[in-house]
């Protein structure tokens, strides 16, 4: 039972693993167009309904009926062999061509989703790396010194944090923060003219996605990463193997670091690694309270639309990027804990 | 050591505190809107952006369909061309870029359309009928334009006579073709685009950005983010030359801040101007809040009766038992209408403005078309001191038990084949609330009456397609929106020629009734008439209606109140009623504009560019469309009455309301004060207790 | 070891974790607290809950309305605990599905290995890669026509089950290498045995967590749903009151009794499964000692 893994080992498991990777994906995407298919929302209808309906435009009921017929063309939505156009779907998503999008015809919906993809990245990105280091960091220490007050403290707090609605921590923040107080704006994405990326703009931009970003790291670092790294670390420490260490005199950071730490990180970086490829569906409801102009809002816009070419775009791009971070982190994982073996 | 780590998490704390105490002293006026460098609050009109987030916000091809709406960045209201506006209190035609009404041949075959002379782009480009007919031959070429299926369907072909007449040949006679180039409710599809700058671009894919704008305003930023709009004045506009009009603000801000409660922050703060409707509750927090606060009356009750639509419960008639006149009668009767209406009143004292047809009740198409047929209407069951449907239970269980339907040992109904009576009613879910609370109402009434109600709300995409699929039992829809006295665009959908059997809709159109050839037969004889005829169109119309109540496909309710806030705070001239009726205060509408021209700054924020006083009044030119001399005179006599009534009122009124705004502005300033004095102690509380603590941690050592 | 020997074991058990741990005799009182107003007074209620404008509106909390009433005229208290009820339902349908379904998918997959191990892998990886709340979204405007509240409970679990069944293979995976379970396969004990001996105590205390976790996320996702209007509107659910009392801006306008009962509740239903769960891990670790 040698802990050494030999060359033929591991390219099996790359090549293994690289076949899941994409024998998944695969899986997902037929499963998204099987739903997909059963959505009663209809793209044509939503944009007949908006012109008349939902504002009350007058409109000549013959130009009605020769629109409706217009539009079902225009979108590709009539009909055809079941089985062809799954063919033909399989192949246009590969190469991420997923058709116009229907609320910004003739835009195809790849290009509308990654237009919108600078603004989630950006506010995600950091976000969920803020959070997961801060919460583990803090779970970290509370777990270590579980039995002092602060930790106690910290403790009682995110339990009392975590399970507040996302919405209503919302709504109070931007009560307390851009209303009461009024430090951040009341939403949006940037206020400022952009003539050309200064300084000014780009502050403006940080400034206005703080609030967004608060919401989610507050109960983010207070919650799920900080309880488990809490937990974890709680177990971890009555361990045979940390009490001798502590016995022996190790200093506690270096217990810590060397002992704690490490056992923590196998969970988590799965956690992160999740995360991160998350990061790419935006978080609808984070977006649309603060009308934030990322992904998720877009998401939403086009589910509500029956937009289904561009709601396609979004998820699949969001499969891609997950995918893709698990099939790295499996890569990864011999590196950060030596005793998995690989099989 | 860990000591320390805490003492320096307390000192970076300690210098955090000081940006509390920055912001106190920035006018929150200006603090959170995207402006130039430089430029004051008093500059710039905030309206609304209804619409939301727009997706792709540098795209203003508006002609594709399927993009966002065009009132809400502000094209339709500031940039785009159109050549007639309807003025909505009145329901005559503003000629804007035409010249004046259009001139129909004896067979409505061939409509001359006469451009005004001297308007031009705001690049210097003339506006001629060559802008005209390129549009129109761009919509007959272009297949993916919203606007090609009207082409298609009506005009055979356009042609410039001269460099200000447009001929144009129909297919089949339309008398009432122009409507199509006529903003009558929200907007117009047929806005004409610069031919100079169209011509050679693929009409599919264009993006029209910057979009060349014939209006008061160009456009100078978007926010790539797609919630704002701004606009800059345009100093060389053509109207001005002309009509010697010239709007006030320096800019116009179209922006969206996010859900309604956003809206009404945002407006407490003085950093929206108007608003197209907020949820009552949500108003409320406004006019709490907001002693500058104005509606469509300058005092309280500040709701707008006439909203375009008529909201109600709309029946599916392909389905059983809904097919049954009896059946949908008597669900009518069943309904104590005062609960409805009182659940609307609003905490400002609004109320709704009742129809029991689905026509919106203006006071031109009440003396139109409501009193002369109370007779008829009260025969048919309503309650004239209530103006709606008697609340009859009696009858309405009569009604039901002629067609079979019992009540159950529970007391409940039951179908005629012995079935429990089941009722579920699709409402809207995340927009069009107050349609979902119509839905609940209505659902507690016909329990209370016996039935087994449950109420379904569905977001956008699914209640679109469950109404045109005809995939739902009784809906909470509004068919009836009208705005112009001649009904026929209002009320032609009722014909059964028009059905499509890719979209049945609720199955109106094949609904099969004693009188359906009685009504398709007029609603073609309304199609034919000339829109100048309009005794007429009134006389059947008023036939159409009654059949229509006779059926009652529908229930109507009333047109949701609709609180269209104006802050008086920075800019007033604003459009109220009774007394400044020039428009109703649809920010969200094209007319908006004529609004916009009319505002003047109130002088309680810096201003720099803003002019004192906007150009002259509104072009008083003869209305083209002629009214018969009786009609006019009654509504002038009616609003003269009324004005001679309301001025020896409004003296007292203005008194009061001067001294009721001192005391508002000395509260808020007081207001101010405390909250300052409170956030400052409280810091300074923070800070001493810290400063404690440090001291013991420090002496712990 | 028979099995009503164990039964009788467990229970023993639990009576002795509930004299001595004053964490787990808290939370739990709470949840059974919580059971009663959710599933037996909804039984004695003089109004029903969903009718609107049955009481007048807006009344602040009095001897007569317990909590008040809200802007639709209906009793907070009520509809509270109604919604109490369907709430825990949804998120214990949740809870067991996907907890349970997770741990054993996870565990298969961990302890057996090789074929089964990468089969059980790829299911769970289709899962995890859909973004959850979109998929959500799209499951229940598809099934809009036709969801109850057991449905419901259903669909969210269809999102929660992947992310235990990793983490869960990952601890298992690293714990089986350690020492004492190659002594414990040495010694010539089956997998199930040393599956339900050696390594369940390690998981339990995870697992515990992980449930009451599921259950605040079902409880909070079928809130974010039901901010979309994506839940059952008609009905109750402790997302569906928080729903309506933010679209009527309850928050703003100072109806605080309405925006807070849904919160304090949720907040007190957390805690109660945090509690319960620490103060059972907490046991067992000293159990396994």
């Amino acid at each position: 039972m040698s802990l050494r893994t030999s060359k033929k080992d591991l390219i099996e498991y790359v090549v293994t693993r690289t076949i899941f990777y994409i024998a998944t994906i695969f899986t997902s995407v037929t499963l998204i167009y099987v739903l997909f298919k059963f959505m009663p929302v209809d793209a044509v209808e939503n944009i007949i309904f908006q012109l008349t309906s939902a504002v009350g435009g007058v409109y000549d009921p013959e130009s009605v009926m020769e629109l409706r017929r217009n539009l079902y063309e225009m979108f590709g939505l009539s009909g055809g062999n079941p089985i062809e156009s799954y063919i033909l779907f399989l192949q246009r998503v590969f190469t991420f061509n997923f058709g116009p999008a229907f609320i910004s015809f003739p835009t195809p919906a790849f290009q509308l989703v990654l237009s919108r993809l600078p603004w989630t990245i950006g506010l995600l990105l950091t976000s969920t790396i803020i959070t997961w280091t801060l919460g583990n960091l803090l779970g970290l220490i509370a777990g270590y010194f579980q039995n002092r007050k602060f930790a106690k403290v910290l403790e009682a707090v995110a339990i009392i944090i975590y399970p507040i609605p996302y919405y209503v921590m919302a709504l109070i923040l931007i009560l307390l923060f851009a209303f009461l107080i009024p430090i951040f704006p009341l939403g949006g994405g940037m206020s400022i003219i952009p003539e050309k990326i200064t300084l000014d703009v780009i502050l403006n931009i940080i400034w206005h996605s703080l609030l967004p970003a608060l919401s989610l790291m507050i109960p983010g670092a207070l919650g799920w990463s900080f309880i488990s790294a809490r937990t974890l670390a709680i177990e971890t420490l009555s361990k045979d193997y940390t009490r001798y260490a502590w016995i022996r005199g190790l200093p506690s950071r270096h217990i810590l670091r060397r002992y704690v730490l490490k056992n923590i990180l196998v969970p988590q970086t799965t956690v992160l690694a999740l995360s991160l490829g998350g990061v790419f569906s935006g978080a609808v409801l984070t977006e649309v309270i603060f009308a934030y102009p990322g992904v998720g809002m877009l998401a939403y816009r086009a589910t509500f639309s029956g937009d289904l070419n561009t709601l396609m775009a979004v998820l699949i791009l969001s499969i891609f990027a997950v995918a893709t971070s698990v099939f790295l982190l499996d890569l990864l994982y011999p590196l950060i804990d030596p005793r998995i073996k690989h099989r | 050591m860990k000591k320390r780590r805490y003492l320096v998490s307390i000192v970076i704390l300690l210098l955090a505190l000081p940006m509390l105490s920055v912001k106190h002293n920035i006018n929150p006026v200006s603090a959170q809107l995207p402006l130039p460098p430089g430029v004051p609050r008093g500059d710039v009109l905030v309206v609304e952006n209804h619409w939301g987030t727009y997706i792709d916000p540098t795209d203003f091809n508006f002609k594709v369909p399927g993009k966002p709406a065009t009132g809400g960045n502000g094209f339709q209201q500031l940039c785009a061309a159109f050549l007639w506006y309807i003025n909505t209190t009145t329901g005559k035609p503003i000629n804007w870029l035409a010249a004046g009404p259009p001139e129909y041949s004896d067979d409505f075959k061939t409509v001359k359309f006469y451009i005004r002379k001297g308007a031009y782009w705001n690049d210097g480009t003339p506006f001629t009928a060559h802008d005209v007919v390129f549009t129109i031959e761009t919509a007959l070429k272009t297949e993916e334009w919203g606007t090609h299926a009207f082409a298609e369907t009506w005009i055979e072909s356009a042609r410039a006579l001269d460099d200000y007449t447009v001929e144009i040949h129909l297919k089949k006679p339309y008398p009432r073709f122009h409507y199509a180039f006529t903003v009558i409710i929200y907007g117009c599809s047929w806005w004409i685009v610069p031919k100079h700058i169209w011509e050679g671009k693929d009409p599919v894919s264009f993006k029209f950005y910057p979009p060349l704008s014939i209006g008061p305003y160009n456009l100078k930023s978007v926010d790539p983010a797609g919630n704002w709009f701004l606009w800059e004045r345009e100093e060389n506009w053509w109207a001005t030359k002309l009509l010697g009009l010239k709007p006030s603000p320096k800019y116009v801000l179209y922006i969206h801040q996010g859900p309604d409660e956003k809206k009404a922050l945002a407006m407490t703060r003085h950093e929206l101007d108007c608003l197209r409707t907020l949820l009552p509750e949500a108003a409320e927090m406004v006019i709490k809040g907001n002693p500058y606060i104005i509606g469509w009356r300058r005092t309280a009750p500040f709701a707008w009766p006439y909203d375009a639509c008529v909201k109600g419960i709309g029946f599916n008639v392909m389905r059983y038992p809904y097919n049954i006149t009896e059946v949908r009668r008597a669900l009518t009767f069943a309904i104590n209408f005062t609960n409805i209406y009182e659940a609307f009143r609003g905490v400002d004292g609004s109320l709704p403005s009742v129809t029991p047809l689905p026509i919106v009740p203006y006071p031109f198409a009440w003396k139109a078309y409501f009193e002369p047929l109370k007779d008829e209407l009260v025969e048919l069951g309503l309650d004239p001191k209530t103006w709606w449907w008697k609340y009859d239970p009696e009858y309405a269980e009569e009604l039901l038990k002629s067609v079979g339907f019992k009540r159950g040992a529970d007391g409940k109904w039951l179908l005629p084949n012995g079935e429990p009576w089941k009722i579920v009613i699709t409402g809207p879910s995340g927009f069009e609330m107050e349609s979902a609370r119509l839905g609940f109402l209505t659902a507690e009434e016909w329990r209370r009456f016996g039935i087994d109600v449950e109420v379904e709300l569905v977001e956008a995409g699914v209640f679109s397609a469950r109404n045109a699929k005809g995939e739902e039992d009784v809906g909470t829809r509004w068919p009836g929106c009208s705005l112009l006295l001649d009904l026929t665009p209002h009320l032609q959908w009722l014909c059964s020629k028009y059905y499509d059997p890719l979209a049945p809709g609720h199955g109106w159109n094949i609904f099969d009734f004693p009188r359906r050839e009685e009504l398709d037969s007029l609603i073609e004889e309304m199609e034919m008439t000339p829109t100048t005829d309009t005794d007429k169109l009134i006389e059947l119309a008023r036939k159409v209606l009654l059949i229509w109540a006779e059926q009652m496909p529908n229930i109507c309710y009333f047109p949701t109140p609709f609180y269209t806030l104006q802050d008086t705070y920075v800019w007033d001239g604003w459009p109220t009623y009774p007394d400044n009726y020039y428009m109703d205060p649809v920010s969200w509408w094209a007319q908006h504009m004529f609004v916009i021209l009319k505002l003047y700054p109130t002088g309680n924020v810096p201003t720099k560019e803003a002019l004192p006083r906007p150009g002259v009044e509104l072009p008083e030119e003869k209305p083209p469309v002629t009214v018969p001399e009786e009609l006019t005179e009654a509504i002038s006599k009616l609003s003269s009455d009324m004005t001679d009534v309301k001025s020896s009122i409004d003296e007292v009124t203005t008194k009061v309301s001067e001294l009721s705004d001192t005391v508002a502005t000395l509260e808020r300033k007081v207001g101010e004060l405390t909250t300052l004095s409170t956030i400052t102690y409280a810091e300074a509380a923070i800070i001493v207790i810290l400063i404690i603590g440090l001291v013991v941690v420090a002496r712990r050592k | 070891m028979s099995k009503l020997k164990y039964g009788r074991r467990i229970i023993s058990n639990l009576i002795d974790i509930y004299k001595t741990s004053f964490k787990f005799r808290f939370g739990f009182t709470v949840i059974f607290l919580m059971c009663i107003m959710g599933f037996i007074l909804p039984l004695f209620s003089p109004v029903n809950p969903r009718a609107w404008y049955s009481v007048p509106k807006e009344q602040p909390p009095s001897s007569r309305y317990l909590l008040g009433t809200t802007t639709m005229g209906r009793d907070v208290f009520w509809e509270l605990c109604s919604s109490i009820g369907k709430s825990l339902t949804i998120a214990v349908i949740t809870a067991m599905i996907a907890s349970h379904v997770g741990l054993l998918i996870g565990l298969l997959a961990g302890i057996r290995g090789g074929l089964l191990d990468r089969f059980l892998m790829f299911l769970t990886d289709t899962f995890i890669i859909i973004p959850g709340f979109i998929l959500l979204v799209v499951v229940v405007t598809v099934m809009k026509n036709f969801i109850t509240i057991p449905l419901m409970g259903a669909i969210i679990s269809i999102v929660s089950w992947p992310w235990p069944a990793r983490q869960v293979r990952s601890m298992v995976l690293s714990l089986r290498e350690r020492t004492f379970v190659y002594t414990a396969r040495l010694s010539g004990m089956n997998t199930s045995k040393i599956l339900i001996f050696e390594l369940m105590p390690h998981l339990l205390g995870w697992h515990l967590v992980n449930f009451a976790n599921t259950i605040l996320f079902s409880i909070g996702t079928e809130g974010s749903l039901a901010i979309f209007g994506l839940s059952l509107l008609s009905d109750n659910t402790l997302g569906v009151m928080l729903y309506w009392a933010i679209n009527y801006y309850a928050l703003y306008r100072g109806l605080w009794w309405w925006i807070s009962t849904p919160i304090a509740t949720l907040v007190l239903i957390f805690i109660s499964f945090y509690l319960v769960s620490i103060g059972l891990s907490e046991y067992l670790h000293r159990m396994v000692r």
